[in-house]
């Protein structure tokens, strides 16, 4: 293979997956989210991947536009909704003796489906503002806690990385650069 | 033109441009591989810049690792061609702490006013863009006009790589999901272990006289390094299990 067919394969093999990997969808975070001045970022323990029929911690660090939010000048609640409709509502309490905005919560998510969390707050003071945050959660089954298993991922991303590490060998070694003990 | 030509023919005679390839790869691999496995769901956009922040680390480790490396072990086969890649490491180590930085501030908190987040978010993404600004002046500066211009400040400037892994690994053990469980810490700490032993046994090891200033600054970058594990340490046993959680919430069915 001369030179000029390495590089042009180089260069294929780089064009080749820029393009597949442009084919994929967008992704979408609803990860902090907010309301009348009140926001919440939303983490489910341990690694944000719900799993049905598990208790799943939900954890949630609120913040005002002060940066003083208190829990317990609120009565949270989190609701969790499927098509519209209320399966479970849980008291949303802090996480640990003394924490002022960071509440949690546990729940079991009944199915695998698409969920919306909602964290509803009530004030107990008449000089605050409610808020509801809403955030979307893709629950998975036991079996199967991913969407798809990128195999076909992996293969064709190992393969152009293994192509790519052997263009590299030739190229080097035709190159004889570093025969000659350079050093930069 | 012949000139320019001939120039660029030396690139495929080198590693740089073959790791900047690899880089441009495992960017979109990583992208193509979050969204074919969790499609449109939050946990993408997660996995992506949870991805590309993990990847960062290790190039960054990487190219830290080579110089010891070749110091430590006098007659290391292919010195010159780690040499050579240090740099492009370094540069790979940069983009995607950038990539890792963008996705999380813009997908995963809508670009919000980092104010308005909570408190333990705000001094970590402080520290995490104290790391990246550094990251990013290396960067600019590591072409061969910007070494010859900036003589002995080239170095000091280059130095400040290691108080950027502190950051680095300080951000990580703050809102690191994954940062401080036992195989990421244990793999951490022993990478950055022997990173310290190189360092140690190059200043004061056989026919080495080491400064004062150099013995100063290992020392409190070890005392430095030992608390930024403790506190991960901390952070990952301060979890306590979900089945000894004792909250007693209680589930009520309004269906």
């Amino acid at each position: 293979m001369n030179q000029y067919a390495k590089r042009m394969s180089a260069v294929l093999t780089l064009a080749i997956l820029i393009g597949t990997s442009s084919l994929s969808v967008p992704v979408a975070a609803h990860v902090l989210e907010s309301d009348n001045g009140i926001s919440a970022i939303l983490h489910i323990k341990p690694d944000d991947r719900p799993v049905s029929n598990k208790p799943t911690a939900i954890n949630f660090l609120f913040n005002d536009k002060a940066g003083g939010f208190n829990l317990n000048n609120y009565d949270v609640e989190l609701r969790l909704l499927e098509n519209g409709t209320t399966k479970l509502t849980s008291p949303i309490e802090p996480r640990f003796f003394g924490a002022a905005a960071d509440g949690e919560t546990v729940i079991t998510f009944p199915d695998a489906t698409v969920y919306m969390l909602q964290a509803v707050g009530r004030p107990k003071k008449v000089d605050a503002l409610p808020f509801t945050l809403n955030f979307t959660v893709r629950v998975t089954g036991e079996s199967g806690v991913k969407k798809g298993d990128g195999s076909t991922t992996i293969i064709v991303s190992g393969f152009s990385l293994i192509v790519l590490g052997l263009i590299a060998t030739s190229g080097i070694q035709f190159g004889g650069k570093y025969r000659q003990n350079r050093q930069l | 033109m012949n000139k320019i030509f001939t120039s660029m023919q030396q690139w495929f005679y080198g590693i740089r441009l073959y790791i900047a390839m690899a880089t441009v790869l495992v960017t979109g691999q990583v992208y193509w591989w979050t969204t074919s496995v969790y499609g449109d769901s939050s946990l993408a956009a997660i996995r992506l810049q949870e991805i590309y922040a993990w990847i960062a680390l290790g190039l960054l480790l990487l190219a830290l690792s080579i110089a010891p490396l070749c110091s430590v072990i006098k007659k290391l086969p292919g010195k010159p061609l780690l040499r050579d890649a240090r740099r492009m490491l370094g540069l790979s180590a940069a983009w995607f702490a950038s990539l890792h930085v963008g996705i999380a501030y813009v997908d995963q908190f809508k670009a919000a006013n980092p104010f308005s987040l909570p408190v333990i978010y705000q001094w970590t993404f402080f520290i995490g863009l104290v790391a990246l600004i550094i990251l990013l002046a290396l960067a600019f500066t590591s072409f061969n006009a910007a070494f010859r211009k900036l003589g002995v400040w080239w170095f000091r400037l280059h130095r400040l790589v290691y108080l950027a892994v502190l950051l680095v690994l300080l951000h990580a053990f703050a809102i690191g999901v994954h940062a401080t469980t036992a195989p990421f810490i244990g793999t951490l700490a022993v990478v950055v272990a022997l990173l310290f032993a190189a360092h140690f046994y190059l200043s004061v090891g056989p026919g080495r006289n080491p400064t004062i200033l150099r013995s100063i600054t290992l020392c409190y970058g070890l005392v430095a390094t030992v608390a930024v594990f403790a506190y991960g340490i901390s952070q990952g046993t301060a979890e306590p299990p979900l089945n000894q959680s004792n909250k007693g919430v209680q589930y009520e069915s309004v269906r």
